[in-house]
């Protein structure tokens, strides 16, 4: 599912690694999540917000399609 | 080893264990098949693969009760069945096959259909009570939820 996740962690200064690091996943986890190939849960979400300062909706939302 | 803390990790590790489990369930399936086909039924009911293979059958069976109730939309949700019934039933359906069972067979002692019969009524009264208590508790937080 397409997201703002990588935009978010460069704004951060964060590497992927940093951020795998902060909320406990692996590295490959943060580049899938920012490819869009996995979707993670609501938890991880959460924690990859509280990691980047930013929003649940600034990250995740994405708009209903027609 | 360490821990695997990563969701994604822990979600493929599961689909490895049913890849396996998929795998280990087909070679018990070939064993008990060639078994059957080379030496009879009662050859492949003495393995103890095929005990292996019920003991299987039956936890994923209670496993997935779970799931059935959750399922399942009765017409009326906050009503589940009472356990009086489940009895009821269990006895019904034991008293029928026992029945069967020495009506078919009347040479045989008694004693073998009120095994049959027993057996059926505790087979159906276990899984029957699990239901039950998964309806009652479904239920209960339906409306603790309201």
């Amino acid at each position: 599912m397409e997201n703002r996740v990588k935009h978010a962690r460069v704004q951060s200064g964060f590497t992927q690694q940093q951020l795998a690091d902060q909320i406990g996943v692996t590295r490959q986890t943060i580049s899938l999540i920012e490819k869009g190939s996995y979707n993670p849960t609501l938890r991880l979400c959460l924690e990859i917000c509280y990691a980047v300062n930013q929003s649940l909706d600034e990250l995740f939302w994405i708009d209903k399609e027609e | 080893m360490r821990p695997i803390r990563d969701e994604r990790l822990i979600i493929q590790n599961l689909r490895n264990i049913r890849l396996a489990f998929g795998v280990q369930s087909a070679g018990i399936g070939i064993i008990l098949l060639y078994t059957l086909i080379r030496y009879g039924l009662e050859e492949m009911i003495a393995q103890p693969v095929w005990i292996v293979f019920m003991l299987t059958a039956i936890t994923l069976g209670y496993a997935n009760l779970k799931i059935s109730v959750d399922m399942d939309r009765p017409s009326n949700p906050r009503k589940p069945g009472s356990y009086y019934y489940s009895i009821l039933m269990s006895a019904a359906a034991g008293l029928i096959v026992g029945g069967l069972v020495w009506f078919s067979h009347p040479k045989e002692p008694l004693r073998d259909a009120l095994i049959i019969g027993g057996v059926v009524f505790v087979c159906l009264l276990i899984p029957s009570f699990v239901v039950s208590y998964w309806r009652h508790k479904k239920a209960q937080d339906e409306q603790n939820e309201e």
